[in-house]
């Protein structure tokens, strides 16, 4: 049995849709720009990866502002069994704001299980579903439990929805630990100076291949392997030699029946903070005997925290759809470590069918994909 | 149909007492204690977290319970297999009470400078972190809510990885709130208003047990199966496991 992607939908900084942000990536330009949604004078940073034209002050919150139009574009395409797993670092956290501000609404309204309901409810879910949380590996970690179901003969269909906005609660406490790079993050250069928080959401459905063939669906790819582990070395600094992740790693290629030689591109987690991208390139050379072409999207989206590994599998089975791998965006001068890994240049691809995600979280977690390219690419 | 994966072993802290499941014991906080003292009494507690200061309430009823759990496992402190032991946490409220601390906090400072040590919290999965830090595990680790059938659903979701070979063993936490949250809101706002009238949680005396944790210990050693857990309040689960560990069938 095999998890197949059989849907898939995001807004990010880029717009709505996939290929406003496959396009943005390929050209090169950064979707991050000027807060405007709260003053962030006194932060490390004034730059976000902002969806436009959401509204702090609307009865919805920011993630469901976005969820709504995403799940309403589906238009009947997301079957009503399919189970649910709401992946998200602090969801509504935008209304225990309102709470703390203005004394509106309840801070339990800002609870995850809340929010659970709320997106069952936008695609007439059966069943309850699950919140899934692993900091920012929250959907990578999501998307791994949504294949093990599929592949167990637990369910033929998963829906993962994913979702994380700016917000002053976020904002303000990444630049109170010095995280944020002032101007745009640039992963893997060897300026980076810090990440840059940015907001996204979107689905992806998961099926098994027997249920996609049966309803016709243009299978997107395969969730082929996972692998989930944890440094347990700081709450929030990765470890240092980029075991916990290679770990992880190597459980996502043995999940696929794979070897590291399968592995033709990485998607990389880099946030373009100076730990975590110099753990990843320690990471990637425990597991391959010679660079592959890498690369982060968190130059041009913004790191999109609960969202990111979503947005990250969308994005690499377009990657492997076009065989191309976009340019990470930001990148100016490849940090050494990175020569050879990472460019500021789209690479082309030959022939590649799988192609590695990974995320990386507070508390050490790691998680990793393998996902590889749908049967007509 | 069974998986194979059972109850090693199981803590438990509550409003009043704490204890271990397959051991039978159960043993009052000693007087006056709550979350900063209660590490003193007990020597399954004898190595005591790192950084514990600086641990928000769930973090450190986290520790109590997973110590307690390990112990109880039979596993020692720190596990000989760390490497192979994940953990999964479940609660209605996920970080509800460290997030209105630390915006609460925040805002009272005049929104320019957030308290990192509070906003590390702002996670449902920081409490496990900080286990999985002091006692070595390096599995999986995840919050995961199903809000219909919160402990079973995790117990289950945790079995699978250990079946799959995901994890040789995985600790899984459930944490209620005690009702006494020290974060109780008041509900005025608080914009505008002077920064030092302003409370926020952590200035108010640190009450006992704000949360209480149920941590089983889940691995493919002998053990009450997985699949009998039950639901219904923790003490309710910790009464019917208790049974299950005296009579051999649960």
């Amino acid at each position: 049995m095999k998890a197949v992607v059989a849907g898939a939908d995001i807004v990010t900084a880029y717009g709505w849709g996939v290929a406003p942000c496959w396009q943005g990536l390929l050209s090169g330009r950064s979707a991050i720009t000027r807060v405007d949604r709260f003053g962030a004078r006194a932060f490390q940073s004034p730059n976000a990866g902002i969806v436009r034209d959401l509204d702090p002050a609307a009865a919805d919150s920011l993630v469901l502002q976005m969820l709504k139009p995403l799940i309403a574009r589906a238009a009947g395409g997301i079957p009503a069994d399919a189970f649910l797993l709401l992946a998200t670092t602090v969801g509504e956290v935008d209304l225990l704001e309102r709470f703390v501000l203005n004394g509106s609404g309840q801070p339990e309204d800002s609870r995850p299980d809340r929010l659970l309901a709320k997106v069952g409810r936008l695609y007439g879910a059966r069943e309850p579903g699950a919140v899934v949380s692993a900091a920012c590996a929250s959907s990578t970690t999501a998307i791994a439990q949504a294949a093990a179901l599929i592949r167990d003969g637990a369910r033929d269909a998963v829906l993962v929805v994913a979702c994380d906005a700016v917000t002053e609660f976020v904002f303000a406490g990444f630049s109170s630990l010095m995280a944020l790079d002032p101007e745009r993050a640039r992963p893997f250069d060897r300026a980076r100076r810090g990440l840059s928080v940015g907001e996204a959401a979107g689905y992806i459905l998961i099926e098994s291949d027997e249920r996609a063939r049966r309803e016709g669906r243009d299978v997107r790819g395969e969730v082929a392997g996972w692998g989930l582990s944890n440094d347990a070395n700081h709450r929030t600094g990765p470890s240092r030699d980029g075991r916990g992740l290679a770990v992880a790693v190597r459980k996502a290629l043995e999940s696929a029946g794979v070897s590291a030689a399968d592995i033709g591109s990485i998607s990389a987690h880099g946030t373009g903070t100076v730990y975590n991208d110099a753990m990843e390139l320690k990471a990637f050379r425990q597991l391959f005997d010679s660079p592959r072409p890498a690369y982060s999207i968190k130059g041009g989206t913004g790191h999109t925290m609960g969202a990111t590994g979503l947005v990250e599998v969308v994005v690499a089975l377009e990657s492997l759809r076009e065989q191309v791998v976009p340019p990470t965006v930001n990148l100016r001068e490849a940090d050494d470590e990175a020569k050879g890994w990472a460019s500021a240049e789209a690479v082309k691809l030959a022939g590649t069918r799988a192609q590695l995600s990974v995320n990386a979280g507070f508390g050490g977690v790691n998680a990793a994909l393998v996902v590889k390219r749908g049967p007509d690419a | 149909m069974r998986s194979g994966v059972n109850i090693r072993g199981a803590g438990w802290i509550g409003p009043r007492e704490h204890g271990r499941v397959r051991k039978g014991i159960r043993a009052a906080h000693a007087d006056g204690a709550d979350l900063n003292t209660i590490w003193k009494g007990d020597p399954v507690f004898a190595r005591h977290a790192k950084n514990f200061g600086r641990f928000d309430a769930a973090s450190r009823v986290a520790y109590y319970a997973a110590a307690l759990a390990l112990d109880d496992a039979g596993w020692g402190d720190p596990p000989a297999d760390g490497q192979g032991l994940g953990m999964v946490g479940t609660g209605a409220a996920g970080c509800l009470a460290s997030n209105l601390d630390y915006f609460k906090d925040y805002v009272s400072c005049g929104r320019t400078l957030a308290r990192g040590n509070l906003f590390v919290y702002t996670l449902p999965t920081s409490p496990l972190a900080e286990a999985a830090i002091h006692f070595g595990l390096e599995g999986p680790l995840l919050y995961a809510l199903s809000p219909d059938r919160p402990l079973a659903a995790a117990l289950e979701m945790a079995a699978g990885m250990i079946r799959r070979g995901e994890a040789a063993g995985m600790l899984v936490m459930e944490f209620a709130d005690g009702g006494r949250d020290g974060a109780r809101p008041s509900k005025e706002p608080l914009e505008g208003r002077p920064p030092l009238a302003v409370k926020s949680a952590r200035d108010e005396p640190c009450r006992p047990m704000p949360c209480e944790a149920l941590c089983a210990v889940l691995s493919a050693q002998a053990g009450v199966p997985v699949e009998q857990a039950t639901e219904g309040s923790q003490t309710d689960v910790v009464a019917a496991w208790e049974r299950a560990f005296r009579t051999g069938d649960l």
